[in-house]
């Protein structure tokens, strides 16, 4: 059972998802990966269109999930930090960055291994997908205690596993589960956002 | 147990007052934060809170820079390396103290 000063300490780590802007984010950025998915099952590949697009998409994604930090940040200072103020979190020890680096390789080599190797009666990518991503939104949901995080990570999962037997094809399943993660992580920060501007107000005089 | 409870005696005073108890427990948990964070969190009073600022202050535990968001003045406070091992000390001292009274009411 968490004493005081543990629920004060994690009631402080939980301050960075207080107006959902980091959900709204990854969740556009979500849709971006569906959208790249869509363009794989239809297109044909040896299309002009589809290389150039299949690029730029990668290129969207890769650059939008490395600027994420940025850019939620810049949006705080706009809305958060004036009505609640400004808050900024240790950097992760350089053993943390290897080791999620490790692990999200260890992930990819998994899910290539898997997916050569699994029966075929069931559409795997969308099921590990949304294992991975239902297994992310559950830590989260666990460290910082935040409901909706597991909610995500139930609807993660459901999504992953109803895609798997839904008898689509690999691309087209993973075009719709990563719409719907999109979905629900815009619908969930979304809500998020909503709720902390109504209840909310900007601070002129902060001193 | 009197062993126990003189242990109490060791208890930083500074950090234990429950409004600093507050402050420094926000402040560990984070790089730094801002005067409207803080006065948020902790719900005191903006003279209350920068009275018990300027008492971690004085006490090195507690480092304030003034600085400006374009225009508006912003206070940001950080634990300086001593008000962290201070609190750590703190947190370790209570957590035994509190340990050894459950063992003595489980006898």
């Amino acid at each position: 059972m968490k004493n005081t000063i543990d629920r004060t300490i994690q009631r402080t780590q939980r301050y960075w998802y207080i107006d959902g802007l980091t959900e709204i984010y990854f969740g556009f950025i979500s849709l971006l990966m569906g959208i790249y998915f869509y363009l794989q099952a239809s297109l044909p590949q040896d299309s002009l269109l589809y290389q150039s697009l299949t690029i730029s998409f990668v290129l969207i994604i890769i650059g939008g999930a490395a600027l994420g930090n940025w850019a939620i940040r810049a949006l705080k200072a706009r809305i958060t930090y004036p009505r609640t103020g400004f808050v900024a979190y240790p950097p992760r020890p350089k053993y943390r960055r290897w080791l999620l680096g490790g692990l999200s390789f260890l992930v990819a080599v998994l899910f290539t291994l898997l997916l050569t190797r699994l029966p075929k009666n069931l559409t795997w990518p969308p099921l590990l997908s949304g294992v991975v991503v239902g297994a992310v939104w559950l830590y989260i949901g666990v460290r910082l205690g935040l409901t909706r995080f597991y909610l995500l990570a139930a609807f993660s999962l459901l999504a992953g596993f109803l895609l798997a037997v839904s008898g689509l094809d690999e691309s087209l399943s993973l075009a719709v589960f990563y719409s719907l993660i999109a979905l629900s992580m815009i619908l969930s920060g979304g809500i998020t956002f909503a709720v902390y501007l109504r209840n909310t107000r900007p601070v002129k005089d902060l001193d | 147990m009197k062993s126990e409870l003189r242990s109490l005696n060791e208890i930083d005073r500074l950090i234990h007052e429950p409004a600093r108890l507050m402050i420094v427990t926000i402040l560990f948990a984070v790089e730094s934060a801002d005067f409207l964070f803080l006065q948020r969190e902790t719900g005191l009073t903006k003279g209350n809170l920068s009275s018990h600022l300027s008492r971690l202050e004085e006490a090195g535990y507690v480092e304030i820079e003034k600085t400006y968001n374009g225009k508006t003045p912003l206070t940001i406070c950080r634990l300086t390396g001593t008000g962290r091992k201070a609190f750590e000390d703190y947190r370790r001292k209570l957590s035994k103290f509190v340990e050894s009274t459950k063992n003595e009411a489980e006898k």
